[in-house]
């Protein structure tokens, strides 16, 4: 019931559009710094470059709803993380051509070992993938240049929980796990900021 | 969760009967059907060994209502399957679609091999789910914007290139187009290839 009501909510909205916010389906691209916080028994700090995509319906007036891809890698210690934030959410226009947006979703995280000393590597796996839930938000803004191309800045921040170990290799072309534990889940706090445009 | 991805998938869907007005009905099944016939022939020749060892029609529907998040490497989640996707993105643009369109049907082609096509040996992916469709599209549209560059040169050299960056120019229905005539006597079989080009 509660999802008819947000669905009435989102297909009501009909009033002027401005050129930075188009009824329609869009896509974004963008890309930025990420500063994210492990903790388990302790905490570990690990920095790097992510890649954002969102594509949604924008309404006419405030509303859009949306699913996103945020590719992040970090470094920690001698451990590549990747993870995908894959989620769905909503984003609210605020005035300004400021906007406001939340979305839940769910994170597959490779721990890379190849160069980790720890348990995992004498496995023989070459990654670690867990898996877990996310949510977050994000706090930004459009603009538009004269030749009409529309770009944005983005803060954001997000909560994910990780567990599921899984320690993978490839053998040839498929992915086989090679061991799987319910561990100490690790709890992840990220905040980004990203610089993007708009592709259509 | 996925109430919330069920209600999304809903809004984007429906959203489809609003976005076809260039291209026919019958086209768009026809161009979908080229790619869905293209999907099975490269599944079966590219994953041959794996559908003997693992697959089964058993798979193929019990697969399909069971999608997860898959532990494949780097290389196939972003890389492959953003080439892949740019290949539905830019043939579907061949076929007059627009960028919107092309998004779409891409989205759509990538689904229907997720669900119909690989369950013969895993379970549907919502990483490639994702992926496939929106990187492939801007792949695409990069791929896409390098070719007419190249193409606009208007030299032998750079119609070539533009056509060896995008060669779904060759089966566009607006720019250049080919047409292949199978032909056999009874003693020679063989297939004859005419080009137009502007």
């Amino acid at each position: 019931m509660k999802f008819l009501l947000l669905i009435f909510l989102f297909l009501s909205s009909a009033h002027a559009q401005e050129r930075t916010w188009k009824e329609g389906l869009h896509l974004f691209l963008g890309g930025g710094l990420n500063l994210s916080n492990y903790h388990t028994t302790g905490d570990t700090l690990g920095s790097g470059l992510h890649f954002k995509t969102d594509f949604g319906y924008f309404f006419q007036e405030k509303w859009a709803i949306e699913s996103g891809s945020n590719v992040k890698f970090a470094k920690v210690h001698d451990t590549l993380i990747w993870d995908t934030l894959l989620t769905i959410g909503v984003r609210r226009r605020l005035r300004d051509n400021y906007y406001a947006r939340a979305f839940i979703g769910q994170a597959p995280t490779v721990f890379f070992t190849h160069d980790s000393p720890d348990l995992y590597k004498r496995s023989g796996s070459s990654r670690i993938l867990y898996s877990g839930p996310v949510i977050g938000g994000g706090y930004g803004k459009f603009y538009q240049t004269p030749d009409d191309t529309v770009w944005f800045w983005e803060i954001g921040g997000s909560f994910q929980k990780l567990d599921n170990a899984k320690g993978v290799r490839d053998k040839g072309t498929v992915p086989e796990v090679v061991f799987q534990t319910n561990r100490r889940a690790v709890e992840v706090y990220s905040a980004t900021f990203s610089v993007g445009i708009l592709v259509f | 969760m996925r109430c919330g991805l069920i209600i999304f998938l809903f809004v984007f869907l429906s959203r489809l009967s609003f976005a076809q007005e260039r291209v026919s009905s019958y086209e768009r099944m026809s161009n979908f059907g080229i790619v869905y016939g293209a999907q099975w022939t490269s599944y079966v020749l590219t994953q041959k060994p794996t559908i003997e060892k693992n697959g089964s029609l058993r798979n193929w529907y019990t697969n399909l209502g069971s999608p997860h998040f898959d532990n494949d490497s780097f290389d196939y989640n972003i890389f492959q399957h953003s080439l892949t996707g740019a290949a539905y993105f830019l043939f579907y643009r061949s076929r007059g679609y627009t960028k919107v369109d092309s998004f779409l049907w891409a989205f759509i082609s990538s689904a229907a091999f997720e669900f119909t096509v690989e369950t013969v040996t895993e379970r549907p992916s919502w990483q490639d789910l994702y992926q496939t469709p929106v990187y492939g599209t801007i792949l695409g549209m990069g791929v896409e914007k390098l070719s007419d560059t190249l193409y606009e040169t208007n030299t032998w050299w750079g119609k070539t290139l533009g056509t060896v960056v995008n060669p779904f120019r060759l089966i566009s229905k607006k720019k250049d187009s080919v047409t292949f005539m199978p032909y056999s006597d009874g003693k020679v079989t063989g297939v004859t290839i005419s080009g137009s080009f502007e």
